[in-house]
């Protein structure tokens, strides 16, 4: 077979294969030496047609036939030969098919363009130092006391006001009509939140239990009901209930309550917390940065069908994500953008990341081994509760290994990218992060 | 009669039979106009394949009785010519078709 490779652009390649005569002819052939043992024609016996017969009648479609299977036999064979690797379902264009012509087969498709990643050890990163400063903790325990909050009843003699939660029914009418939609029971709210609409709570201050007060109130022209929206309404409400807030102090009893033996242990325990996600959060940060210095550095164009795809399929798993969260694409889309990103950007990002990172891995010989790779499968294994047995099943199904494996190295060379270009500074702090047992590891080998 | 050398030779007759009969006895068989004589046929062969025609042998195929329910009918009479040729002349369009 003879395979030609026609570079299109540096994203996109041609190759023209071209398999001989002497394979073609006979694969013809043999399949209408089958034909013609089966095939029924007039003034024959059935399957007694000659064969020749038979290639005068079927030889264009048959043709057509050995060659489709011919080309699906050697699609592999023709990538490995072109020594390229496709992205993508390549274009296929079928030449001629004459008896004893060879059949040549151009495929187009998308390739990720030659890299050679440079720069890599001398990335500038800026430094993070995670800290947690009192002001955090402070408000940090102010959301526990919040959440352990309590609402206490009210003597008789109170008055409803700012921060005290009214337990109300009420009922709206319009010019003197009952309005279906606006009525409700035990509605809870509390002075001085406006979470319904203006004027609303202002007419329940001084309110005492008990009592029942009739008012009006103009609905905002925007409000999402559009019945009601700018609609002047005339509210009958009966307090039921008046309930103070009561926040616990920060002291020892909350501290047991929260499962900790005194106020200095949870202190300790929440600072701890909240320290190691500022770490978590830096290292993701300097990741990041990492990751775009290191595509910053190494321009290179991206085949854009591909990054279609890509980009496509980023759309869908975000969107499975957080679908069930109620988040539709907009909301993703606009979230995005807020970070000065987009799915194409990301996209664009993980293409380069990968492509790049798989280079330096060649370049410096960086691999994982079979048993870096168990170690991982166990190490999942234990993460899904399930035998290591049924994860190894798992990973040998369609591909999983594959990606598996190609995940795997990525983050080995992250973590050589940090060693090389941010060791020092964040040395101390490598034991306290995720990554503290994969450094482990990986020293062990050297 | 002079006959259009077209309208003498209807088609060629490929089967079996045919076959075991070119490749041992280099015949072919036609299927000819009724009206067509063995003269006329030979010359008609000798005319278009460009080949020395040697015998032609002729025979009337008596056409079937058929019937479809209960009407009967009858199919039309053919004539089928069986001709040998010199040895080494051959006529191809019995390859193909």
């Amino acid at each position: 077979m003879k395979v030609e490779v026609q570079p299109v652009s540096n994203v996109e390649v041609k190759v023209v294969a071209e398999i001989p005569t002497e394979v073609v002819e006979p694969a013809v052939q043999e399949r209408l030496r089958e034909i013609a043992r089966t095939i029924s024609v007039r003034g024959f016996r059935k399957g007694k047609a000659p064969q020749k017969l038979v290639e005068a009648r079927l030889g264009a479609q048959v043709r057509a036939e050995v060659a489709q299977n011919l080309f699906e036999e050697n699609l592999e064979q023709i990538f490995t030969e072109a020594k390229v690797i496709p992205i993508g379902e390549p274009e296929v264009e079928m030449g001629e098919i004459a008896p004893g012509e060879p059949l040549t087969i151009s495929l187009g498709f998308e390739v990720m363009p030659e890299v050679s990643p440079k720069d890599y050890k001398s990335l500038e990163v800026p430094a993070t130092d995670p800290a947690v400063d009192d002001e955090k903790l402070q408000a940090e325990l102010e959301k526990l006391r919040e959440k352990r909050a309590q609402f206490v009843p009210l003597g008789d003699d109170a008055v409803a006001e700012t921060e005290v939660q009214v337990t109300l029914d009420y009922e709206g009418f319009k010019d003197g009509e009952p309005v279906e939609e606006i009525k409700g029971e035990s509605l809870e709210l509390i002075i001085g939140e406006g979470r319904f609409i203006p004027g609303f709570e202002d007419a329940l201050r001084g309110a005492k239990v008990g009592e029942s007060r009739e008012f009006d109130l103009t609905f905002p022209e925007d409000y999402g009901f559009e019945k009601v929206a700018g609609q002047e309404i005339h509210f009958k409400v009966n307090v039921r209930e008046l309930k103070q807030k009561q926040v616990p102090a920060l002291d020892d009893e909350l501290a047991v309550d929260e499962g900790h033996s005194d106020l200095e242990a949870l202190k300790q325990a929440t600072h701890e917390r909240l320290l190691a996600d500022a770490r978590a959060e830096a290292e993701r940060e300097r990741n990041d940065a990492l990751v775009r210095a290191l595509i910053e550095r190494n321009p290179m164009d991206l085949p854009p069908k591909a990054l279609k795809a890509r980009e496509e399929g980023l759309r869908s798993y975000y969107l499975s994500m957080w679908q069930s969260f109620g988040m539709n694409e907009e909301f993703i889309e606009r979230m995005l953008a807020e970070q000065g990103s987009s799915f194409e950007e990301e996209a664009a990002k993980g293409m380069r990341k990968s492509a790049l990172l798989d280079k330096i891995a060649e370049r410096e010989e960086i691999e994982i081994s079979d048993e870096d790779f168990d170690l991982a499968l166990a190490r999942m294994a234990e993460e899904r509760g399930e035998p290591f047995a049924k994860t190894r099943a798992w990973a040998q199904q369609d591909g999983n290994d594959e990606r598996l494996r190609a995940h795997l190295l990525r983050d080995r060379v992250m973590d050589k990218l940090i060693e090389w270009n941010c060791a020092p500074a964040d040395a101390p702090e490598a034991p306290a992060t995720e990554s503290a047992d994969e450094p482990a590891t990986e020293s062990a080998e050297e | 009669m002079t006959k259009n050398a077209f309208e003498i030779l209807r088609r060629p007759l490929v089967t079996e039979k045919g076959n075991s009969l070119r490749d041992e006895h280099n015949q072919y068989v036609f299927e000819v106009a009724t009206a067509a004589n063995k003269i006329d046929i030979r010359r008609a062969i000798e005319k278009i394949f460009d080949v020395r025609v040697e015998e032609v042998r002729t025979s009337v195929v008596r056409g079937k009785n058929k019937r479809v329910g209960r009407n009967v009918g009858r199919r039309v009479n053919w004539k089928k010519a069986v001709v040998r040729l010199r040895s080494g002349d051959s006529i191809d369009v019995f390859e193909g078709v």
